[in-house]
């Protein structure tokens, strides 16, 4: 499949309503070889915008392209070769990684039973044991292990890491590094652990309520933004116009601004601290402006 | 047509656990069948049992894949709606037409052990067509109740649909009798009874397309 474009992923004004929930505007640009994180809190509508993306649910309006082609329109074409891991939908558990082999390779025409069963050995999967006596680190690895043994170009992953322990969840973010590694494949993956999006996303979109609030490169992001602690007196001091939002803590305004160095130029502040994305999400969700 | 293999293994594969359960069926109604004799018509009851049991063993794989939530992983894979939807027609007649087939089978070793001549063969598959086409009946109305509703409350509705069709049927059946007007098997002319099963077969096959335009529709809206 030539794909000439430099953006794996493409979604144009995205826009679906259900019952009291709105998707709304929602653009993204996902290029080959890289992550995007998608951050936002419970209900924000990651899983929404997933599932629009992977045509598993109807979108009112917009456009998603995915390898320079209209999903609309060749989305079998396209699910050859997307690995799909979803929070929310599996397969029976009552099926063991041997039954999955069975399956999936009269459904992928890539699918490679050698690499699926490499994977079941590298993570260390039973093969004839029925999922629901695997761990929550188990049946993520196994999900994991399906999504990428058809060799696809693009991961779709819905909070792949919740529930999973700090080491599970650190093994799988370098499965999904080792993904990338060929600079033609990407990922798009949803999480509200942002601390994990920290270590492997090169972009990070946060949506909330909807819509999408910012989306740029990690190191932008973690870059320029900068969080501003100080007294009442000294917020009031500050132009509206140059800060994002504010959120007042018992002592102090933690007061976030999207550009640290033209602040700094402006305003004295001695320190303006690095935010985390915890930082940025929680300025943004509960803050005032 | 792969993909369609893959989605039949996954349900076959989904339903062993129920294997176990089916061969019990089997057997408890060949035993019952033995020690009957053919007295009363046991072998179409067999027959009968037999057809729905596999239909409604199969069933069980809707019940699996509600539970798993398959339905959005599953339309994740490179195929359509229809593809879904075929396999599970195929799945759940192809399970219905073994339990007849089955069915017949033990009804002739029964035949042979008891009467020690060899059965009536035509009259077997009689019974089976007619079993096939009731049980489709109730799987044809039951697969776009799970569709709409779910598991559980489509089995609640199929329920209320079969009363409310024998409820009908009872009913013509009373007011025909008031009337006088009286339905016999031997008033149906010989041509007409010779073509009886071919007119069930595609009485049942014409039942099972619409059940699937049915579920295409309430799958398709969801």
């Amino acid at each position: 499949m030539a794909n000439n474009n430099k953006n794996i992923l493409e979604v144009k004004n995205l826009n679906k309503e259900y019952n009291s929930f709105k998707l709304k505007d929602i653009n993204l640009s996902l290029p080959k070889g890289m992550i995007m994180g998608l951050i936002g809190e419970n209900g924000a509508g990651k899983t929404t915008t997933i599932k629009s993306i992977l045509n598993l649910t109807s979108i009112d309006s917009g456009e998603i392209n995915i390898f320079g082609m209209d999903m609309k329109e060749e989305a079998k074409k396209i699910k050859e070769d997307i690995g799909v891991v979803l929070d929310d939908s599996f397969l029976s558990e009552h099926l063991t990684p041997k039954d999955i082999n069975q399956i999936m390779k009269n459904i992928y025409s890539n699918w490679d039973e050698d690499l699926f069963l490499e994977y079941l050995k590298d993570f260390k999967l039973p093969l004839k044991q029925e999922s629901k006596d695997f761990s929550s680190g188990m049946k993520v690895k196994l999900k994991i292990a399906i999504a990428i043994s058809h060799y696809p170009k693009l991961l779709i992953l819905d909070e792949p890491t919740s529930g999973l322990d700090p080491v599970a969840r650190s093994e799988i973010l370098d499965i999904f590094q080792d993904f990338i590694q060929d600079g033609e494949s990407s990922i798009l993956v949803s999480s509200h652990i942002t601390s994990d999006l920290e270590h492997i996303a090169d972009y990070i979109t946060f949506i909330n309520d909807g819509k999408i609030l910012l989306s740029k490169t990690r190191d932008e992001l973690l870059e320029q933004f900068g969080i501003v602690r100080c007294s009442k007196e000294d917020f009031e001091k500050i132009d509206e116009n140059d800060y994002e939002k504010y959120k007042i803590n018992k002592y102090e305004y933690d007061v976030l601004v999207s550009n640290k160095k033209e602040f700094k130029r402006k305003y004295d502040f001695k320190v303006i601290d690095k935010p985390t994305l915890d930082d940025i999400m929680l300025i943004y969700i509960k803050g005032e402006k | 047509m792969n993909i369609i293999k893959g989605l039949l293994i996954k349900d076959i594969l989904q339903l062993k656990s129920y294997w176990k359960t089916t061969i019990i069926y089997i057997v408890v109604f060949t035993l019952i069948g033995i020690t009957q004799g053919t007295s009363g018509g046991v072998e179409m009851v067999i027959i009968l049992m037999l057809t729905l049991g596999f239909g409604m063993f199969t069933m069980a794989s809707f019940n699996y894949d509600e539970q798993a939530k398959a339905d959005s992983y599953i339309l994740s894979f490179p195929l359509d709606i229809k593809q879904v939807l075929v396999s599970k027609y195929i799945l759940v007649i192809s399970a219905t037409v073994i339990g007849a087939i089955v069915g017949i089978i033990f009804s002739i070793i029964i035949d042979i052990n008891t009467k020690a001549f060899f059965p009536d063969f035509g009259v077997l598959l009689y019974v089976a067509i007619g079993s096939i086409f009731c049980i489709s009946i109730i799987e044809a109305i039951q697969i776009p109740c799970i569709y709409k509703w779910g598991s559980e409350k489509g089995r609640i509705h199929t329920i209320i649909a079969i009363a409310l069709i024998f409820l009908i049927i009872g009913g013509l059946a009373i007011i025909s009798q008031n009337n006088s007007i009286i339905f016999s098997i031997n008033a149906v002319p010989n041509a007409v009874d010779s073509f009886l099963p071919i007119f069930l077969i595609i009485l049942t096959a014409l039942i099972y397309y619409t059940s699937y335009k049915f579920s295409y529709k309430i799958y398709e809206s969801k």
